[in-house]
């Protein structure tokens, strides 16, 4: 089966922020590290029922979390070890749950599930698929928009969208992360393509080679520009917009890669390749690590600042991230004494067709009607955490969003 | 990267801002100190009246001071601009810092301020009105909104508009000129519009001079060399809006054209001008290119920058045209398109939202 020929997006405004091409000679490198974590802020709908205590004693593949709210999703532990700290947030909402790993050396354990031939993938059912991904925790990896939640098990999306872009800017990521592992991507996208009815979008940055053998109703679109053109929120606009009622899904590429081991290994792949950036030796570098991995290790103790985001990072990675920027430039807070200068400088960052300036201010006092008018539903933290940067107020916007959408949340459901 | 880190921080910005109004203040010195000494010259006259001859004649020994050299011309000039820029800066501060005590809040933009709203200013203003009309643009420009970044106004030009109204009369400054002759600093626009096109002969005024800023006027916003040299480097940097200065520059030119048709029909000399004599007239590129792009005060998206400069270019003709009392008419016009900009923008977030309305039904 043939695919349609790419849509291309060629997007000129933005900003560009990370380091540009990578090394022709960067390798991935292995990173062994010792603690990891659950954030709470990457999962804004949970409501957690956490199943381990403090000194609990971990195996790979235990159930940690499961949602109070909606049946059926879980959070498993990508590692052997004990919950070392157990940190609740407002209203028993989980902060942080972190792990210390106890035996380096952790066992491969027995495929957890049946391994699947790849043709008998494309014979699964929808249920079958959804009860897998749900049983294995990498349901997680699938989220809504609007909002960024984790996807509802019972809904269907409008689309659903693979994000296999270069983020940050970081020209040759995507074909790394791809390298070798096509077979199990392909096999992914299938049991994603078995899963819904809905048309599956994958982006791919111009270059990225389109792996062979996908399924003819997947389309394809091609995303080239500077951040955020290669954020699924950006993706969804040009393509498939979403608005009241109106979800769409979207799955990371590597995600999808761990998917289509599951299906056709049956077991639950935890590592991530990430890109650092922003070192001391300033050169951008790719390393394999488990899914949460504490950043101070990784990067040998260099400190530490993240993209403004909401809720505290404390140096460890987020379940979605992919780019890690070592050097911070400011600190962001929620409030501030300075006032925010709409300059040009905002609307030539701002690829989309949402107006920045009334957002942000809409966004920075509070009126969160307004701000859902003007575009707030298609949107997420990282979408506007660039905006920060250049306003001279120090607001962090992300986290001003997300109060925003919490709050809609609230009124209207999810 | 660089653009990026300048817009993060409004300590640099406003450095930024202050360097670009350089060329214009050194045009200004140049220019002030040129027509000062040229009178003189005309009446015979070795020094300039007042305290300033005497810090003239310590200066340099004998009063010998020319208009054609150019050191002469910039120590006279600073003799008029130093001590309104002094006095509008203490006035200023004075507010800002009895607010900044009560609020317990730092703040800033007053050096810009104060230093635009001494360039629009004539050279024979007495200081007493540059105190209040300081005071003015500082309190209700600025102060009474929360500080710089929220006012509605720019504090200099509601600064200027204070003076301008409360004290048209023209013989404010006319003591002040005694000793000078005839000339009393009447801005280049307002000749023409009294004698008719036969001004700039009488004066042997070429374009080439009143574009690089030399020809009575204010103390120094008069220089269109001087606003094109900062207005470059602002849009470079985004510090300005090239969409409001664009849109100003090209409905200036557009509407002067069009009023030139009619022209001989009234034998009006302002509307007979051609364009490249409007714009480079009065306070236009000054005010166009250092007030009207003012993010606090100018419209917040691309579509009302493009809105409101077409405001700006084509209200700025028709106000020199038909109101022969402001003879320049930039300084009202501007203070229109800020009020006017939170309306424009109302219109352009709302086309925003009922596009994506209209999106999300179908």
């Amino acid at each position: 089966m043939t695919n349609q020929p790419a849509k291309l997006f060629s997007l000129k405004k933005g900003l560009r922020i990370a380091g540009g091409s990578l090394p022709t000679a960067t390798v991935i490198e292995q990173s062994e590290v010792n603690s990891i974590a659950l954030l709470g802020c990457d999962f804004p709908s949970l409501r957690p029922n956490i199943i381990v205590s403090e000194g609990e004693k971990v195996s790979v593949g235990d159930v940690l979390i499961s949602d109070r709210k909606r049946e059926g999703i879980i959070h498993r532990s990508p590692i052997a070890g004990t919950v070392t700290v157990i940190n609740w947030g407002e209203r028993r909402s989980l902060t942080s749950l972190v792990i210390r790993r106890e035996d380096s050396t952790t066992p491969m354990p027995d495929p957890l599930f049946e391994p699947i031939s790849v043709e008998a993938i494309r014979e699964l059912t929808a249920s079958e698929v959804r009860a897998r991904l749900l049983q294995s925790g990498l349901w997680i990896a699938l989220r809504q928009r609007p909002f960024g939640v984790t996807a509802d098990p019972k809904g269907e999306p409008k689309a659903l969208f693979i994000t296999a872009t270069d983020h940050g800017g970081i020209a040759g990521f995507t074909e790394r992360v791809f390298d070798g592992r096509q077979r199990n991507f392909l096999a992914g996208v299938w049991a994603l393509s078995r899963m819904s009815d809905a048309p599956i979008i994958l982006c791919i940055s111009p270059g990225v080679p389109v792996p062979e053998g996908l399924p003819g109703s997947v389309q394809i679109a091609e995303f080239s520009g500077p951040y955020p053109a290669g954020l699924p929120g950006t993706h969804m606009h040009f393509l498939n917009p979403v608005g009241p009622g109106i979800c769409n899904w979207h799955v990371d590429c590597q995600d999808v890669i761990a998917m289509g081991l599951l299906f056709t290994a049956g077991r639950i792949e935890a590592e991530r390749v990430i890109a650092l950036t922003g070192l001391a030796d300033t050169e951008t570098r790719l390393v394999q690590t488990i899914l949460g991995a504490s950043l101070d290790e990784i990067s040998n103790d260099n400190p530490v600042g993240e993209l403004p985001r909401a809720g505290a990072r404390k140096g460890f990675l987020g379940r979605y991230q992919t780019l890690s920027r070592l050097n911070a430039v400011k600190n962001y807070g929620l409030s501030s004494s300075s006032p925010m200068l709409a300059s040009e400088a905002l609307d030539a960052a701002m690829p989309l067709d949402i107006l920045p300036a009334p957002l942000m201010r809409a966004l920075s006092i509070g009126d969160w009607e307004q701000a859902r008018r003007l575009g707030a539903l298609e949107l997420i933290e990282e979408d506007i955490a660039h905006l920060g940067e250049l306003c001279a107020s120090g607001r962090d916007y992300g986290a001003l969003l997300r109060d925003c959408l919490s709050a809609v949340i609230k009124e209207d459901g999810i | 990267m660089i653009r990026g880190v300048i817009q993060s921080s409004s300590a640099i910005s406003q450095r930024l801002i202050i360097a670009t109004l350089l060329p214009a203040v050194f045009i200004g010195l140049l220019n002030t100190g040129y027509q000062v000494l040229e009178a003189l010259r005309a009446t015979r006259a070795e020094i300039v009246p007042g305290w300033r001859g005497a810090v003239q004649a310590t200066l340099g020994a004998d009063p010998g001071f020319a208009p054609s050299v150019f050191f002469d011309a910039v120590v006279v000039g600073a003799l008029y601009l130093l001590p309104v820029f002094l006095t509008a800066l203490i006035s200023g501060y004075f507010w800002q810092a009895l607010f900044a005590h009560y609020r317990q809040q730092e703040e800033g933009g007053l050096v810009i301020s104060a230093l635009i709203f001494t360039l629009l200013l004539p050279p024979p203003i007495p200081l007493w009105q540059v105190s209040l009309g300081m005071s003015f643009g500082a309190v209700f420009g600025k102060e009474i909104f929360g500080g710089w970044g929220r006012n509605i106004a720019h504090p200099s030009l509601l600064a200027f508009a204070f003076v301008s109204l409360s004290f048209p009369d023209p013989g404010a400054g006319q003591a002040f000129w005694a000793g000078l002759g005839d000339f009393a600093g009447t801005p280049l626009i307002a000749q023409i519009g009294i004698e008719g096109a036969g001004a700039l002969e009488r004066l042997q005024q070429s374009w080439l001079m009143t574009f690089a800023g030399i020809a009575p006027g204010p103390l120094g916003s008069g220089s269109a060399l001087a606003a094109i040299l900062g207005g470059v480097f602002l849009i470079f940097l985004r510090l300005a809006s090239w969409r409001l200065i664009a849109g100003s520059v090209a409905s200036l030119v557009i509407v002067s054209l069009i009023f030139q048709t009619s022209a001989d029909v009234t034998g009006d000399a302002v509307r007979a001008l051609p364009f490249y004599w409007h714009l480079v007239l009065g306070s236009f590129l000054f005010g166009v290119m250092f007030i009207a792009t003012d993010p606090s005060t100018s419209a917040m998206t691309n579509a009302g920058r493009w809105v409101q400069g077409l405001l700006i270019g084509s209200l700025v003709i028709c106000v020199r045209i038909f109101n022969p009392d402001h003879a320049d008419g930039t300084i009202l016009v501007l203070l229109l398109a800020s009020l006017a900009a939170p309306l424009i923008d109302y219109f352009v977030v709302l086309a925003n939202i009922r596009r994506r309305e209209k999106r999300n039904a179908s």
